[in-house]
């Protein structure tokens, strides 16, 4: 029972990681059709920055705020830069560019921050709490919890407020988009900004736990895009379901079977989820598949 | 009009490169003629190719700097035996690739020695190059016990493994688990561990993996503490180390954790902040030198320490000293005479006995790879601090 408990704990803290890059991802994606590679760098960016920050004596609250435009800003450049050129090429192509970005993001944070792991003190500070014979990192529900938020404003915002359906309109049919006076160029660089946004807070969430290298972004990046995959690419909610259960899927295969095999088995259900439900596990049946 | 900016744009691209290659080529141009203007004097040349920039500069700038320090002290020495030292150095830039690039220049300058590379892979990769043409290789990294013709100036894996053995019976603990990354470094560390430790009856009841950049080990850990172990011991660089240590303390474990040399660093040190009580590392005894007893072994590190420091405004590491003592042991060897590199060869085959270096004592006619442990020490950690125990 303890074991089981600490599983679905260690489960659900990894998978909420997860959840936070997902999350970025299908908004990149849900928009402009294009699966950003650079999110788990604007991760990096945002926690660096902040740990800059604070470092350089600014108050936590001003770090972070400061950190999330940083990178929102440098997600804007990016699209501005990179992705407007290459608007009218193919899907892969700029799927591609992205991964471009994220080497060069990449390489850029190994000049200014080097190799060594920097540590980020968390808001609230806290002794791991011991429930039912698991430990909680106090950090981890603090993520649940703004995960929580973060669901919550994003559906508002995509489902309720104007500019929000005019970017979900960007996707669908960016030709009818255009019709109705909707300029996707502005959406995409839109997307990218909230996605850089997104990414900042994922990085500056998780840093108490992982501490942050130039390197961070990679794995927790292509876990969130599993996750996504799995649970459905179109839908936040199922995004993050996704990233979750790619989460306790890790711990349990780990604890139970063997951590050499987490990874492999992992993968085999992402295979699994593609072979027969190629939509993802939460996504409704839609009349679009032809 | 597109097609126009194209063309426009690759052709400027190009035109950069051309640019920039030709720069290269000056600058090394503009190298040789000052060494041919130096007086008639014989110049030996030394080469070194260490990682100055890329991910592993963690290790390699220090080496690169170390190269400036020891030419100043060579150029300020003056001439051995009439003949002065030139150490030429190349960056790699983390790129086996470019290393080898970098062999192939150093032979063509006609070097009688090579130091390098600052990683293991790189330099199996530069050892066919450079001991085909019978020049001798000193690497700073632990590479493949089997391989030949090649110096080792870092501590091998079964140097390591024995100091841990040291410490465990110490303390008396003959139940242990081992968990380590799942990369190039970590995975090398079982086999002369595994080795050792059958011949000394330590068991080794757990062995767990995780991914260097992972963000949870807790899984890992609780399966470890199923098999109740008196120790556990970790092979894997940082950020993986830090978060195992982490991870370790919030589950509540109340046995030592030793880490292996590759934790051996201040990124480590602030990764486990207050958190470091049972907590062990292999180090070098140059991050403690103020502690060691007053001796030999402590005026050279300290010498050591104080020459970097006054050139770099810095400390030296572990892989400083590794690099240094390459090149002393090469000074050794041209101030006895030898300028050619079968004369060095043989002079380091058959020569060298207990040669005291910066790492460690090196023996290296005998079998034994690498220095001696006595460079190294399971070192604790006390107000955030290297703690030496003798």
């Amino acid at each position: 029972m303890e074991l089981l408990m600490q599983y679905i704990v260690t489960g659900l803290t990894v998978g909420s990681i997860y959840a936070l890059l997902a999350i970025g991802f299908v908004t990149v994606y849900n928009i402009t059709g294009i699966l950003n590679f650079a999110q788990g760098e604007f991760a990096m960016i945002g926690a660096l920055t902040c740990i800059t920050f604070v470092n350089a004596g600014l108050p936590m609250y001003a770090s972070i705020i400061f950190a999330i435009l940083i990178s929102a800003t440098i997600g804007l450049i990016v699209e501005r830069t990179a992705i407007l050129h290459a608007r009218n090429t193919s899907v892969i192509i700029l799927i591609i560019i992205t991964i471009g970005v994220s080497t060069f993001l990449k390489g850029m944070g190994l000049i200014i921050w080097g190799t060594n792991p920097k540590q980020l003190t968390p808001l609230i500070k806290m002794e791991p709490i011991h429930f039912m014979g698991a430990v909680i990192n106090p950090q981890s529900i603090f993520i649940f919890i703004v995960l929580l938020i973060l669901l919550a404003v994003l559906y508002v915002f995509f489902e309720k407020t104007y500019i929000g359906s005019a970017l979900r309109a960007c996707e669908k049919n960016p030709r009818a988009a255009k019709l109705m006076g909707i300029n996707p160029s502005t959406m995409s660089a839109l997307a990218f900004t909230l996605a850089a946004a997104l990414g900042a807070i994922a990085g500056i969430l998780i840093t108490p736990i992982t501490d942050a290298t130039y390197e961070m972004g990679f794995l927790i990046g292509v876990k969130g895009f599993v996750g996504m995959v799995i649970g459905g690419m179109h839908s936040i909610p199922g995004a993050v379901a996704g990233a979750l259960l790619v989460g306790l899927l890790e711990t349990f295969s780990g604890g139970f079977i063997s951590t050499f095999y987490s990874d492999a088995i992992t993968f085999l259900v992402l295979i699994l989820v593609l072979f027969f439900k190629p939509n993802g596990i939460f996504a409704r049946a839609s009349g679009e598949r032809v | 009009m597109k097609k126009l900016c194209k063309s426009i744009c690759s052709f400027s691209l190009m035109l950069i490169l051309v640019i920039a290659l030709s720069a290269c080529n000056m600058e090394t141009s503009g190298g040789n003629d000052k060494k041919d203007g130096d007086g008639g004097k014989e110049v030996i040349k030394i080469g070194a190719i260490f990682a100055e920039t890329g991910p592993a500069s963690t290790l390699g700038k220090t080496q690169a700097n170390y190269v400036k320090l020891i030419q100043k002290q060579l150029d300020e020495a003056g001439t051995i035996n009439g003949k002065k030292i030139e150490i030429i150095m190349q960056d790699y830039e983390t790129d086996d690739t470019k290393a080898v690039i970098a062999a192939d220049k150093l032979i063509s300058e006609g070097v009688v020695a090579v130091v390098g590379a600052t990683q293991a892979s790189t330099s199996m990769a530069i050892l066919p190059k450079i001991s085909g043409e019978g020049i001798p290789l000193m690497t700073v990294a632990p590479v493949n016990p089997e391989a030949k013709d090649i110096y080792q100036m870092a501590p091998s894996n079964l140097t390591n493994a024995s100091l841990i053995i040291k410490f465990l019976k110490e303390n008396n603990i003959s139940k242990v688990a081992w968990i380590n990354a799942r990369d190039g470094f970590g995975v090398e560390g079982l086999p002369s561990f595994e080795k050792v430790a059958k011949e000394n009856d330590i068991k080794i009841v757990a062995h767990e993996e995780f991914d260097a950049t992972a963000t949870d080990m807790t899984v890992q850990l609780t399966n470890i503490r199923k098999k109740n172990p008196e120790a556990v011991i970790v092979w894997s660089r940082t950020p993986g180390a830090g978060i195992v240590a982490r991870n370790f303390k919030a589950l509540g474990f109340d046995i030592p954790m030793i880490q292996s040399s590759a934790s051996a660093n201040k990124g480590f040190l602030d990764q486990v902040k207050d958190n470091n009580e049972n907590i062990y590392v292999i180090g070098s005894k140059l991050s403690v030198v103020d502690q060691l007893p007053n001796g030999e072994q402590k005026d050279r590190l300290k010498k050591f320490r104080e020459d970097y420091r006054t050139m770099f405004n810095s400390d030296p590491d572990n892989f400083t000293a590794h690099a240094a003592d390459g090149f002393h042991l090469l000074i050794e060897a041209i101030k006895a005479g030898n300028t050619t590199s079968e004369d060095i060869h043989n002079y380091l085959k058959t020569e060298v006995n207990k040669y005291s270096g910066l790492t460690g004592s090196f023996e290296l006619q005998s079998d034994y790879v690498g220095p001696y442990e006595d460079g190294f020490s399971v070192l604790g950690i006390e107000n955030n601090e290297w703690k030496y125990y003798e």
